[in-house]
């Protein structure tokens, strides 16, 4: 990048697959037409299916978006909600103090959020003595210090929130309906930050990345320019992240220090990206769904009366995905797309069976038809090797990049 | 060839997962099923303990509602879920319960954050929506919302008038203050007024229109349970009269961590404590004052169903288990919401909502709590109801104005 423009640095740095941009574009558009009155006819589906999709669609993007410095670099941040924060608060405020029509308020939320990330980075990443658990306990206190401010000002917050009221939205009305509108910005939203991620994946900052997180000082020895390759890959990460918590504003509508800066939203993407598996621009992305998933379906399962105990829906959620976590951890600490980029035809027959047994004799919300779906797959998942590979190995088939990577070499 | 066919079945695959996904039928809204009523509740969480009292008082509503015919002859069923005290999760379960579960009518869930956060969702499906307890009234210009926590659209005046005239009724009224305020919205709001109305809140006026002085201002974030160093602050102050914007059992807390320093408040406001465990504390919270619209005694039980919702209110909490049992603001406040709404299908004969709100707006509603007349000049609140009450002989009584006082009570200030 150093005597070129972004788009010639990627051309040079970035190894990606014809098909792969032509895959994002094609979703895109299919998604996109997803809430069209005459596919919705077709399908029959309800309005509550497009709530769904938009919150896997923002959960998606900042899982995805936490990954791109921490699953790659190995930097663990439990700092994102502060920049998520930001952008929502920017978007906000814009919104009911400016009169900004929504979409413009986007990227000055993403680039609100980057520059900050940016000055915390050009701070923290030139100490060598702040890697490892020191840089997760610093955007920890990052993220209070921004919430505390956020709190005692203002011009900000000042403990009453930012209501963001209907009448208050200026949206174009290409994009439909609220509830339309949001899906739609959810998909380019979401596609933009995974295609992003999966740019990063492919190119030389994401074998430094991964150099990084295998040994620093190797990789510093070898010429790998550290400090740049955090702070592009801090700067991309903390830039989604604000670009999310502005989309998200008119789906909360209230905002407050609580309900953005809370550690729900860092605790949370760092469950998806270990669920999906960190290493690779995928995982994320399938952690966010499957853990959407079960929150959504598990908080309307209504409660238990097991054991003596009355087990509230919420007291399930938690419990199942702790255990689902735990499992994970235990078994297949590389996450959930390790074993799927090889197991990705039976996922597929067993999901499918499963879907259709469902439609065919249960029924019920569709939410909890996604979560037994998703637990039939994880279950084939979580199989041992040795009891799957002479069963499940002919039908091997590898979508996905293997993780082995060449280390790179640029001479700084 | 080999890839064409696994491309075939791959395709085959998600079509049939697909057709499996996709539901084929929406609900219809027959008499012969229920009238579903949808909203949420903290019923985990830093609200949880209160929010459990609206829970209690909504499922005894709907009961007594279903033992009398129903709402336009069929049963009613309230599908409530847990918002765990968070506005974000509030008004996706609201979208949900709109979208999805395609309910007739909502409720609103309890607390300020709670209620703003799903009033706009209710806004942007053009619902009514009623709701009881949120206190930014300022900002709730949805036309089709109605409170039922009657508190006046200025709040942050009228408020703090009535508990400082309360308060320097009495021969020695303070001349001190000191001010602890959780960052939550309505706190915040009833003691640093905002920036919409008219200048207000409880500071301000006490500094301006009382002569006090603030020897002590400060905030301590939602879900704060070690009070140590604020307790520190406020026994060396030594205030004549203490405000505590709390919610829950912060009330708690602070008394027991200034209990923990051997101070006592001579005078001593909490806002909207949990009130059982406020008036468990024993000696520690005698004196305690606070707002109210209802508690269990005449003139309040003259009012349109108040000893049906004490007999109903009182049985239930007894059954859930629930230490404190007596019927007070806050199931008064739900039940009323309850009987707002109630009003409004039953006055304009159908589900319609437009037919709802439009009948609300043009109709005085008796509830537990008095007369609501919506104003939607000052977004559909109208006069304040808030009365005084303070913790006296073990028991919550009435205190101010005069002519709502229990009988044989007044402001006793100062308390030691």
């Amino acid at each position: 990048m150093r005597n070129g423009t972004l788009a010639a640095f990627i051309t040079r740095n970035v190894s990606i697959r014809w098909y792969v941009p032509v895959a994002f574009v094609v979703l895109g558009v299919l998604l996109y037409f997803f809430p069209n009155d005459t596919v919705k006819d077709a399908l029959g589906y309800r309005g509550f299916l497009l709530s769904f999709l938009y919150f896997s669609f923002y959960w998606i993007a900042l899982a995805s978006s936490w990954n791109m410095l921490t699953g790659y670099a190995g930097y663990f941040s439990f700092g994102h909600g502060a920049f998520y924060g930001i952008g929502a608060f920017t978007a906000a405020i814009l919104i009911t103090r400016s009169g900004w029509p929504y979409l413009l308020t986007l990227p000055i939320a993403g680039l609100a959020a980057s520059l900050f990330g940016l000055f915390v980075g050009f701070v923290v990443f030139r100490m060598r003595q702040l890697r490892g658990e020191l840089f997760g306990l610093l955007t920890l206190a990052v993220s209070f210090v921004v919430a505390s401010i956020a709190a005692n000002s203002d011009a900000i917050d000042g403990g009453q929130g930012q209501n963001v009221r209907p009448s208050q939205l200026a949206t174009p009305e290409f994009l439909g309906s609220f509830s339309e509108m949001m899906f739609r910005v959810g998909v380019v939203v979401a596609l933009a930050t995974i295609f992003a991620s999966y740019l990063i994946y492919r190119s030389r900052l994401g074998r430094g990345l991964f150099a990084i997180q295998d040994d620093e000082m190797v990789a510093e020895g070898l010429g790998v320019p550290t400090f740049r390759y955090k702070m592009m890959a801090f700067g991309l990460s903390t830039f989604f992240a604000g670009v999310v918590g502005g989309m998200h504003v008119p789906q909360i509508g209230f905002v407050t220090v609580e309900s953005v800066f809370g550690l729900n939203v860092p605790l949370l993407v760092i469950l998806m990206s270990l669920l999906g598996g960190r290493r690779h621009w995928m995982g994320p992305v399938i952690g966010a769904f499957v853990i959407n998933t079960l929150d959504t379906a598990l908080q309307r399962s209504g409660g238990l009366d097991a054991f003596g105990l009355a087990l509230s829906g919420t007291f399930i959620n938690e419990l199942v995905i702790g255990l689902l976590l735990i499992v994970m951890i235990l078994f297949v600490p590389g996450g959930l797309y390790e074993r799927l980029e090889r197991r990705i035809i039976p996922a597929f027959v067993v999901g499918a069976l499963v879907a259709a047994l469902q439609g065919i004799f249960v029924g019920g919300r569709i939410t909890q038809q996604f979560m037994v779906i998703e637990l039939f797959v994880i279950a084939l998942l979580l199989i041992p090797e040795k009891y799957y590979a002479p069963i499940g190995g002919r039908f091997e088939l590898h979508l996905g990049e293997k993780h082995t990577r060449n280390i790179p070499v640029e001479t700084t | 060839m080999k890839f064409s066919r696994r491309v075939l079945f791959f395709v085959l695959i998600v079509s049939i997962a697909v057709l499996g996904i996709v539901p084929v039928s929406a609900q219809d809204g027959e008499c012969d099923e229920p009238i579903t009523v949808g909203g949420s509740l903290s019923l985990t969480g830093f609200l949880a303990p209160t929010a459990i009292i609206h829970e209690i008082t909504g499922r005894a509503y709907v009961d007594f509602l279903n033992e009398n015919g129903g709402l336009l002859g069929c049963p009613v069923e309230w599908i409530v879920l847990d918002d765990e005290s968070s506005p974000d999760l509030s008004a996706s379960l609201y979208e949900q319960l709109i979208t999805e579960d395609e309910v007739d009518l909502l409720m609103g869930p309890y607390g300020t954050g709670n209620i703003t956060a799903a009033m706009n969702v209710a806004a942007r499906h053009q619902m009514v929506f009623p709701q009881h307890t949120a206190s930014l009234t300022y900002v709730y210009d949805y036309e089709w919302q109605f409170p039922s926590w009657f508190i006046g659209l200025n709040t942050h005046i009228t408020t703090p008038r009535i508990i400082f005239d309360a308060v320097t009724s009495v021969e020695d009224p303070p001349e001190t203050i000191a001010f602890v305020v959780n960052q939550f919205p309505g706190t915040q709001n009833l003691a640093f007024g905002n920036d919409v109305l008219e200048p207000g809140g409880a500071v301000l006026i006490a500094e301006e229109e009382y002569g006090m002085e603030v020897v002590v201002n400060v905030e301590f974030p939602t879900g704060t349970t070690d009070f140590g160093p604020i307790a520190q602050q406020i026994a060396d102050a030594d205030p004549d009269f203490l405000w505590v914007g709390a919610i829950g059992v912060d009330a708690n807390n602070l008394l027991e961590a200034l209990d923990a320093l051997d101070y006592r408040p001579r005078g001593h406001f909490y806002l909207w404590p949990a009130p059982g465990p406020l008036l468990a504390l024993g000696d520690l919270s005698d004196g305690a004052m606070s707002v109210t619209l209802f508690e269990p005694f005449e003139p309040f039980l003259s009012n349109h169903q108040a000893d049906i919702m004490v007999e109903r209110f009182t049985a239930a909490a007894e059954e859930a288990g629930i230490p404190f049992t007596v019927a007070e603001t806050q199931a008064a406040a739900s039940w009323s919401a309850w009987q707002v709404l109630t009003a409004g299908v039953e006055g304009a004969g159908s589900l319609d909502q437009e037919a709802i709100a439009n009948w609300l707006l043009t109709h005085p509603v008796e509830t537990v709590t008095g007369t609501l007349e919506f104003n939607p000049d000052e977004n559909n609140y109208g006069e304040d109801l808030t009365k005084i009450k303070q913790i006296q002989d073990g028991q919550w009584v009435v205190v101010w104005p005069p002519e709502y006082a229990t009988e044989g009570f007044e402001v006793v200030y100062p308390v030691r």
